[in-house]
């Protein structure tokens, strides 16, 4: 997915969904990994600054690419390995890491972030040990 | 025996390949949870105990039967009692009133458009038909207007 206003709906729906959990004085700035092939990397980071930017990185091959290039403990290894389905989070710190890898109209609906914002509340509740 | 060896490496291939894929994966790696507020509501309690008092009594549902009674009461007086014009024109409003309060009852109650829309469409015709506003025979061909036109 490399449509601008695609992804970037995508965050500001999101954003506007998961501002209704967040704690006082705390904001989300993210950067959009733009992939050439399906899907796209999201990071959404949580920050007291009050900051709310949105920047664009250049676009990567795949998303697997992009993870590669990005701190993450999900996996290591060649991304020509992996191969992503659906929608894969991942939060760290105080970063969500929204991994989409379809281009489908319904993996970007206003259902799908809807459901996705679900599963990040539900995943930051509980956690595992590093 | 090359062949039983060949097809042992193909589905370790296949074995493989699906170990690759990560489908709608989620993991907690040391997120700080403090910076969400996150408050579960409490379970929300089903339409059908929601309007329910300790006696087992659904509201909604007395509401709705009341007003209808009360509606067509009033229909009642205005057919088999001799009323003037002035009565019947207070007894007509008395039945819109109770017909509106019985709808938004059922609507409170059974929360589903189709149905409020039927029992409204219903109420209104036996209310428009009691006051003489139409004749059953209007009233049977509006309807079938209407249901030809959905």
């Amino acid at each position: 997915m490399n449509k601008k206003s695609k992804l970037e709906k995508y965050i500001e729906l999101f954003n506007r969904k998961i501002a209704e959990y967040l704690s006082n004085n705390v904001s989300t700035n993210t950067v959009i990994h733009p992939v050439l092939e399906e899907g796209a990397v999201f990071e959404v980071f949580l920050n007291q600054d009050g900051d709310e930017s949105i920047v664009f990185t250049k676009p990567s091959k795949t998303v697997g690419h992009v993870l590669q290039n990005i701190p993450q403990n999900m996996y290591e290894g060649a991304p020509e390995y992996v191969q992503f389905k659906g929608t894969n989070l991942l939060l760290e710190d105080n970063r969500i890491i929204i991994i989409k890898s379809e281009d489908s109209n319904e993996a970007w609906s206003g259902i799908q972030i809807d459901n996705d914002v679900s599963r990040v509340i539900s995943t930051s509740q509980g956690t595992r040990p590093a | 025996m090359n062949s039983e060896r060949k097809m042992d490496v193909e589905e370790l291939h296949k074995l493989a390949d699906s170990i690759r894929v990560i489908k709608d994966f989620s993991e907690n790696h040391g997120f700080e949870s403090d910076l969400f507020n996150v408050n579960f509501p409490p379970k929300k309690s089903t339409d059908s105990t929601k309007n329910t008092i300790k006696g087992g009594k659904d509201w909604s549902v007395v509401i709705f039967i009341i007003c209808v009674i009360l509606s067509l009461v009033c229909i009642g007086v205005n057919v088999y009692l001799a009323v003037t014009p002035k009565e019947t024109l207070l007894l007509m409003l008395g039945s819109i009133i109770f017909t509106g309060f019985s709808i938004m009852a059922a609507h409170l109650r059974w929360k589903n458009i189709t149905a409020t829309t039927i029992a409204a469409g219903v109420l209104l015709a036996v209310v428009a038909i009691g006051y003489g506003v139409f004749t059953p025979k209007e009233v049977a061909e509006k309807a079938e207007k209407l249901i030809q036109g959905t």
